[in-house]
């Protein structure tokens, strides 16, 4: 069934949320849009993707694990850390954005055992979509098998046609929420117009078959030389993409008390392969540019079939030179 | 004739002849009104290379990737100084050097732009003499390009480069470049400026971008990257955030020369440019001492003189 | 650290860098000479005041000192013949720094005292642990803000 909200009510809903949920929004801050916490009075904004990810609220930048220390008998202590245990709640979140969360859901829920940090944040979240009638300007969902329209990883989908919401449930746990939120069913031609947006930006390019087998063969190629010598070899692109979702574990404090850290990396820092020894496999610029876009369009897609990019633009967006991943794929004979 | 078709014709003129091995300049980028570095081997590509407001990056921090190499550079004012540092601090060899000189009105800062379109998404923009054409879904624009110049560039007071091999054009008068005097001190209280230095540095990532933007941060190994002994905790804690960006500014302090390369850079727009233009402002009236004019200088940080002001000292 | 910063019993805790060829010697000669100082610091030797990193000065805040005290040869003197001058620009600019970031620029102090001078190293630290506990317990620096 679909379900009808009239724009006016959608504060009410969004209200009725805020109790039980930790419920983010996409709201506008200084010009940006960008996912923040929903309070009475607070108007989400509808109109293009938020400029961070939704990534960061289920890993964030940097997370304690838990505290140790020793007992004054000289036993060891760990305390695990507080937090906030109400489920999240997201509404307008991109159809990329949604999918990207599917991705990091196969890594750290996918295998066994699961990540608790991350299952804890992630169980009982509630991902409310909005269909993008409008790609942005650095956007390529359709490029690397998604869509603007798209419902992987959501529980519920809007679509904005006049005047209101048509809603969705596109999961067995936006079915349960659906049923007991009990909308006003959408008439069918709210429905149709639905469907018209919704077709209207479903994708016309398809992805790139065979480009993860293609890319497998190329590791020693000429090509990747080229590839990196813009970058600048910051963290920028992969601090802002939903996907990467790479971390370093450290130990913050002394030797017998202190607290144990989870924190992002970042493939493009030197760092990030420097062994013990001092040897470093992925030495220079163009061994780290390799390894992003082969993790996400050839590792990551032979392991688990998809690619690791959702095609958001953002590194394209927080890219500092410009350096483009769509230039970058159409130079290895990706689309485009 | 115009300096972007004198340096097209130049970039290829140096490849061709095999005076440079490399050519490193700026060519359009993939999004409206932005500029991509470009690198060229080849005489052919030097049709697509551009200039004006929209070549935001320093260059010079590319040198260091091709030693031995002769390598022909644009450079803007500020780009050149930082070029001059560079030089005196033996990090690039002059000789290997081509450096082309280009005139700058200064260069479109995105965050003003981004405050004045108010969440309208750019999806095309045109420079046309003094004014920044800006377009999107059912809007268009057009905004003074004064009105979007950054404030390294606001704030330039030598907007012709000092060092240079070839200077395209006769120096284009900058369009804000007001060499406006230094504001005096920060006239806000402590609390005052200690609220603004956190709410810089909660935005701070530590993304590093800003580091690798910029000219004079060149060491192959940044302190925060040591492991032993490990400076940084790398995990996002604000005190880690003031660490990285107190001892920068410390370490840049007489050698940064404003170019604002490292502010244009940052994704979460944290204002860098207090930390520098303070510490900017004492080089120049403590110690005499301003970065970026002449390579035969000392420089501030590896000299003293014995008149040093010396009053906080018990 | 805990008992200090419930404020009860609250202490400044201050580290010195000492320069070995003078400042040490001259610390060393106090407690020779039995001069009462204030028990608050904790001395760091170092081959030359010029050794002294500004970044060892804000690691130290960050690690909950309330105050820093560098301290090398007089002008002039130093062991290794200018290190202090070099490092006397570093500290003027240090200091305006941290004026800018709102922190108490009084936080970290500086000064000469030679081999010779046990008395004026027993007035350097009272000054400075005066100073320092005026301002009261360091926070803006220290670790712990976000985690
Ligand atoms: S690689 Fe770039 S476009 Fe792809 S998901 Fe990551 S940030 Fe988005
Ligand atoms: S954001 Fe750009 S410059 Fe920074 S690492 Fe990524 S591709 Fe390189
Ligand atoms: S610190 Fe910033 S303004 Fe100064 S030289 Fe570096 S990039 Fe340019
Ligand atoms: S670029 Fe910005 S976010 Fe990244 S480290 Fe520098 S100040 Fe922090
Ligand atoms: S040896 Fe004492 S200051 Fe240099």
């Amino acid at each position: 069934m679909v379900g009808f909200i009239p724009e006016a009510e959608l504060d009410r809903v969004l209200a009725r949320l805020a109790g039980p949920y930790r419920l983010y929004v996409p709201v506008s801050c200084a010009g940006r849009v960008e996912l923040g916490e929903w309070s009475p009075g607070i108007r989400p904004v509808l109109e293009g993707r938020a400029y961070g990810t939704a990534k960061q609220l289920f890993l964030p930048r940097s997370e304690e694990l838990f505290a140790f220390g020793t007992h004054p008998d000289g036993t060891p202590r760990v305390v695990q850390p507080e937090r906030d245990r109400r489920p999240l709640a997201l509404f307008g979140l991109r159809p990329c954005d949604a999918r990207a969360i599917g991705m990091l859901d196969q890594v750290f829920l996918g295998q066994d055992p699961p990540d608790d940090p991350y299952r804890e944040r992630r169980q009982g979240a509630l991902l409310m979509g909005l269909v993008c009638s409008r790609p942005g300007r650095a956007c390529f969902c359709a490029q690397v098998g998604g869509s603007p329209a798209g419902t992987a990883g959501l529980d519920l989908l809007f679509t904005r046609i006049g005047g209101g919401f048509c809603v969705e449930a596109v999961s067995t746990a936006g079915e349960a929420h659906a049923a007991q939120e009990d909308w006003p069913a959408a008439t069918a031609a709210q429905v149709a117009g639905a469907r018209e947006i919704q077709q209207a930006a479903a994708p016309a390019a398809m992805a790139t078959p065979g480009l993860a087998q293609e890319l497998e063969a190329r590791f020693e190629d000429e090509v990747w030389a080229r590839l990196h010598e813009k970058c600048l070899g910051c963290a920028a692109c992969t601090f802002f993409c939903p996907t990467c979702h790479c971390f370093d574990v450290m130990d913050a404090g002394s030797y017998d008390h202190g607290t144990r850290l989870r924190c992002w990396d970042s493939c493009m820092f030197p760092k990030f392969t420097l062994h013990a020894s001092g040897h470093n496999p992925r030495l220079s610029g163009k061994e780290r540019m390799r390894q992003r876009v082969m993790h996400k369009f050839c590792y990551y897609p032979l392991r688990f079939g998809p690619e690791a990019c959702v095609g958001c633009g953002r590194c394209i967006e927080v890219c500092p030179v410009n350096l483009d991943i769509r230039a970058v794929l159409a130079e290895l004979g990706g689309s485009e | 004739m115009m300096p972007e078709a004198a340096l097209k014709e130049l970039a290829a003129r140096l490849l061709e002849e095999g005076l440079v091995d490399l050519f490193i300049g700026y060519g359009p980028g993939s999004l409206p009104l932005r500029s991509t570095p470009v690198f060229l081997r080849q005489a052919a590509g030097a049709g697509g290379l551009i200039l004006g407001p929209t070549c935001e990056n320093n260059l010079a921090p590319y040198l260091a990737r091709f030693p031995g190499e002769r390598v022909g550079l644009v450079v803007k004012a500020c780009d050149a100084r930082a070029l001059v540092e560079l030089i005196r601090e033996n990090q690039v060899n002059r000789e290997n050097l081509y450096v082309v000189g280009v005139p700058c009105r200064g260069v479109i800062c995105r965050q003003k732009l981004e405050g004045r379109l108010a969440g309208r998404e750019l999806t095309a923009g045109r420079i046309e003499g003094d004014a920044v054409r800006c377009g999107g879904h059912e809007w268009e624009e057009a905004i003074p390009l004064d009105q979007l110049v950054h404030p390294s560039c606001a704030h330039c007071r030598l907007p012709a480069p000092e060092l240079f091999d070839v200077c395209l054009g006769d120096g284009e008068d900058p369009v804000a470049a007001s060499g406006e005097a230094l504001e005096a001190r920060d006239a806000r209280d402590a609390g005052a400026r200690y609220r603004e230095f956190s709410r810089e540095m909660e935005k701070c990532l530590l993304c590093y971008a800003c580091r690798q933007a910029c000219p004079a941060c060149y060491c192959p190994e940044c302190f925060v990257d040591r492991s032993q002994p490990a400076w940084m905790g790398g995990s996002g804690d604000l005190s880690d955030c003031m660490l990285f960006h107190l001892v920068r500014a410390l370490h840049v302090a007489g050698r940064c020369v404003d170019c604002g390369a490292c502010a244009r850079a940052c994704p979460q727009r944290v204002d860098l440019r207090v930390l520098n233009r303070r510490l900017e402002q004492e080089a120049r009236e403590l110690f005499g001492f301003t970065p970026g004019l002449d390579p035969g200088h000392k420089t501030l940080p590896g000299s003293f003189r014995p008149d040093d002001p010396d009053d906080f000292v018990k | 650290m805990e008992l200090a910063e419930s404020g009860q019993t609250w202490e400044p805790k201050i580290v010195a860098f000492l320069c070995h060829w003078c400042s040490y010697a001259g610390a060393d000669l106090a407690g020779i000479s039995r001069f009462q100082y204030p028990p608050h610091i904790r001395v760091v030797r170092v081959p030359c005041s010029g050794a002294v990193n500004p970044l060892y000065i804000l690691k130290a805040l960050q690690q909950g000192a309330d105050g820093v005290l560098v301290s090398g040869c007089h002008p002039g003197d130093c062991h290794y013949l200018a290190g202090n001058y070099v490092a006397r620009r570093r500290f003027a600019l240090l200091r305006n720094l941290l004026d800018q970031v709102g922190v108490e620029p009084e936080r970290v102090q500086f000064s000469w005292v030679s081999a010779a001078e046990g008395q004026k190293f027993a007035q350097v630290i009272a000054e400075v642990t005066a100073a320092v506990r005026a301002l009261g317990p360091s926070r803006k620096l220290k670790k712990g803000g976000r985690g």
